[in-house]
């Protein structure tokens, strides 16, 4: 098991070095730079435009700005903001707003597993019947509807409407006053976990579906273990693992959503930090965060198979 | 020339008094050009300027070119008044020379309120300055800005009482938060002005560099129109760059007619493009910019001018609008800082890199300078090479700020806004309101139409 771990864990370095190079590219071949934003737009005479790009190396070979960003990556450091907060560590950045941004995404997983999960079991269990089409219904619906149209969508009814101080955006941290915490993010969670629900409720359906029908499960019905007792002990044991994938993608994919949810709900996290970056063109916090939810993503990717052989013995990792 | 004395007891937030020294160091260092302070592009004049100390609260201020309306500047522009040594040793670390010091993030100055905490992008939480020198100001302890760009969320926390402020209605949500409970919102006039530029620079396919093009699109685009359909009334139809009940603009421009089809068909007809060309229309890809982009396109379409809509996020657009001559067309918003026309006769047609890429095309293409012709009168002078209208206009700028006499410096603007909109040397729409809104326990707060005018503010809880 450890060898795989560490077989995947060096695996990860080209991939993340693939990352970094594409975000990197990306970055400098879009349009806009951040001296425009720094100057001002009327006010710099063109030497001063070419003096700060010389100071911050953006007048030389792509190559080597690479180069020169990669080896403060390597040791830890991912730079200093250009335009947002000039000066300030993109590693403190990050750091000051990684609390918010997992809280969500985790409260966010744990709310789509918990509607997900029990309502895939009840569409394969009653499937055809109206249970079933209702969650079906509900699942499409889910997935059809922006997060970031169901938060505005919350924000009117329940901080316009109702005048709830606690939806109107904004956060408090857990260590202050976890109640409030809680209440913040109330909204903001369903609205980044609906689509998430619906998404694991459709696999968890077609899994349990594939899952009741083998033979296995007949067997056992026809020895006389009662139907619940099966499917929650074969049925969904056995269905889950497949669904397993889905969750850890969602988990990473929940770091993306928040990129809207938390603009849309006014959220100090770091999905709101990345678009004010791109908007303002801070190259370095715009990479550091892109690198670091693809960190997220290939950290998942590992954990997930890790899991797999857990949920499932016959799988053995890395031909053990 | 300047003497400037500063007022006697006035203390900076860390507690020392503000006095010559330190008002020598201000001017100093951004009259460095080694330290590439932003402010020498609004102020030129600053550059290499000379200041010496003549008492322990006087300064004189040599400015390297003259400038009438020095006070306008120093009061408006040019970065305030700091202490002595503040700014530090430039480091990479801080960010580029210039833009990067240790005040960038822990500004001192001698305000009403010092900044206690501020995370970019978030918010910035200011405490009161109890040594401020203004008696029985502030009057509140502690004041946090939130900066929210999700329109709905913003007017949302004013709604739910999470904010006591809001700035930045949106036209389509004033009428419904005037109307809430427990709210007073307000619209008067604002400085922030919708323009469209045209791209003078003749690459060849680039319809816009054709005076009687640009004039066709200028008379095509009805600027009423747009104020009723994106900003719900709420504003003023421009005759030129400056406010259009001002006394700086002529009587000749305030009688015109800026909507005028016929004019515009008559001018397409006088022009390299009698049927009608087509264009690209750059907007930023906010929703209101969108909208008015779109309906621009109609405008432009019932005169016979084809616009390909391109909406972009701010970075591209300025990106093309300054970098580039890939574009035809572009909308953009500005904000006026200071309240007189002769600021944003220099900030908006004067420095080097102009946004119509009026008199030189952007560094290293191969396009010559470009634009309209001086006036006629001024054409034995000044020729009618490329370029040369804009050596025109600075210099007449230049002259007006050579002189105190208003008369003179009136004779100037008028010439100067008349050849703006003659030459269509880019569309003036309109000048829309500042919409604000507050909760009901704000008590005495006045509104400005300027940035930088005071605001007085109370609290009843």
């Amino acid at each position: 098991m450890w060898k795989y771990i560490v077989k995947r864990l060096l695996l990860a370095v080209p991939t993340l070095a693939g990352v970094s190079v594409i975000i990197f590219g990306m970055m400098y071949l879009s349009p806009g730079g951040p001296v425009d934003v720094m100057l001002g737009p009327t006010a710099a005479s063109q030497e001063m435009v070419e003096s700060v790009r010389a100071e911050l190396h953006l007048d030389e070979p792509l190559y080597i700005q690479y180069a020169r960003w990669m080896g403060d990556v390597l040791r830890g450091d991912l730079g200093n903001s250009w335009t947002i907060t000039q000066g300030t560590s993109v590693n403190e950045l990050i750091t000051n707003r990684l609390p918010l941004t997992t809280e969500l995404a985790f409260l966010s997983l744990l709310l789509a597993i918990g509607i997900g999960i029990p309502a895939g079991i009840i569409g394969a269990v009653y499937q055809d019947e109206l249970a079933d089409h209702l969650t079906r219904i509900v699942a499409l619906t889910g997935i059809s509807i922006p997060n970031f149209w169901l938060g505005i969508m919350f924000i009117v009814v329940f901080a316009v409407e109702f005048q709830f101080e606690w939806a109107a955006g904004g956060w408090v941290s857990p260590l202050e006053d976890p109640v409030s915490n809680l209440q913040n993010l109330l909204l903001p969670t369903i609205a980044l976990g609906t689509a998430v629900s619906a998404t694991i409720a459709r696999m968890m359906r077609s899994e349990m579906l594939d899952t009741l029908g083998a033979n296995y499960i007949t067997t056992a019905r026809a020895m006389g273990v009662p139907r619940w007792r099966v499917i929650l002990n074969d049925g969904v044991k056995n269905a889950f693992i497949p669904v397993l994938t889905v969750i850890g993608f969602a988990l990473a994919g929940l770091m993306n959503g928040a990129v809207l949810t938390e603009t849309v709900f006014n959220l100090p996290g770091v999905g709101k930090l990345l678009i004010l970056a791109i908007n303002r063109r801070d190259y370095r916090i715009v990479q550091g965060v892109i690198l670091f939810i693809a960190f997220v993503y290939v950290f998942v990717n590992i954990l997930v198979d890790v899991l797999y052989a857990y949920f499932d013995p016959r799988i053995r990792l890395g031909g053990e | 020339m300047y003497d400037i004395t500063l007022k006697k007891g006035v203390k900076f937030h860390n507690g020392k008094e503000a006095k010559a020294e330190d008002l020598k160091y201000t001017f100093d260092w951004m009259a460095n050009p080694e330290n590439n302070a932003a402010t020498l592009g609004y102020a030129p004049q600053l550059k290499n300027a000379e200041t010496k100390v003549r008492g322990s609260h006087s300064v004189r201020l040599n400015l390297s070119e003259p400038h009438g309306l020095w006070n306008y500047w120093m009061t408006r522009v040019v970065n305030g008044l700091v202490p002595k040594d503040s700014r530090g040793e430039t480091a990479e670390a801080k960010g580029p020379k210039g833009l990067g010091t240790n005040l960038t993030t822990e500004p001192i100055g001698t305000g009403p309120f010092k900044m206690e905490e501020w995370e970019g992008g978030n918010y910035m939480r200011c405490v009161a300055f109890e040594d401020h020198f203004r008696d029985g100001i502030p009057k509140i302890d502690e004041i946090e800005f939130q900066f929210i760009t999700e329109p709905t969320t913003r007017i949302s926390r004013l709604r739910s009482d999470n904010a006591g402020f809001v700035v930045d209605v949106p036209p389509k949500n004033f009428q419904s938060t005037k109307e809430a409970p427990d709210i007073n919102a307000k619209s008067i006039p604002g400085s922030g002005s919708q323009v469209i530029y045209h791209n003078h620079v003749d690459t060849g396919d680039n319809p816009m560099s054709n005076l009687h093009n640009r004039r066709a699109v200028h008379y095509a685009v009805d600027a009423q129109e747009l104020l009723e359909r994106v900003y719900r009334g709420q504003g003023v139809v421009q005759k030129g760059p400056w406010f259009p009940d001002s006394d700086w603009v002529p009587d000749s421009l305030k009688n015109i007619d800026m909507y005028d089809p016929e004019r515009a068909k008559s001018e397409l007809q006088k022009g390299p493009n009698p049927d009608g060309f087509e264009v690209s229309l750059m907007a930023s890809n906010s929703s209101v910019a969108g909208k008015t982009a779109t309906i621009i396109q109609s405008q432009l379409e019932e005169v016979g001018i084809t616009a390909n809509v391109n909406l972009l996020d701010t970075g591209s657009l300025f990106s093309r609008l300054y970098g580039t001559v890939e574009w035809n067309l572009s909308l953009a918003g500005w904000g006026q800082s200071i309240p007189h026309v002769f600021w944003w006769l220099f900030a908006g047609f004067s420095p080097q890199r102009n946004h119509n890429n009026w008199h030189h095309a952007p560094a290293d293409t191969p396009w010559k300078p470009s634009g309209p012709n001086p006036p006629e009168e001024y054409q034995d002078e000044y020729g009618t090479e490329p370029g040369a209208g804009h050596t025109w206009f600075r210099d007449r700028l230049q002259q007006a700020f050579e002189t105190t006499d208003k008369g003179e410096q009136k004779e100037i603007a008028f010439e100067l806004q008349e050849y703006i909109v003659d030459k269509v040397v880019q569309t003036d729409l309109m000048y829309t309101n500042n919409m604000e809104a507050w909760r009901d326990y704000v008590t005495g707060y006045k509104m400005g139409t300027f940035s930088y005018e005071y605001r007085t503010i109370d609290f009843e809880k």
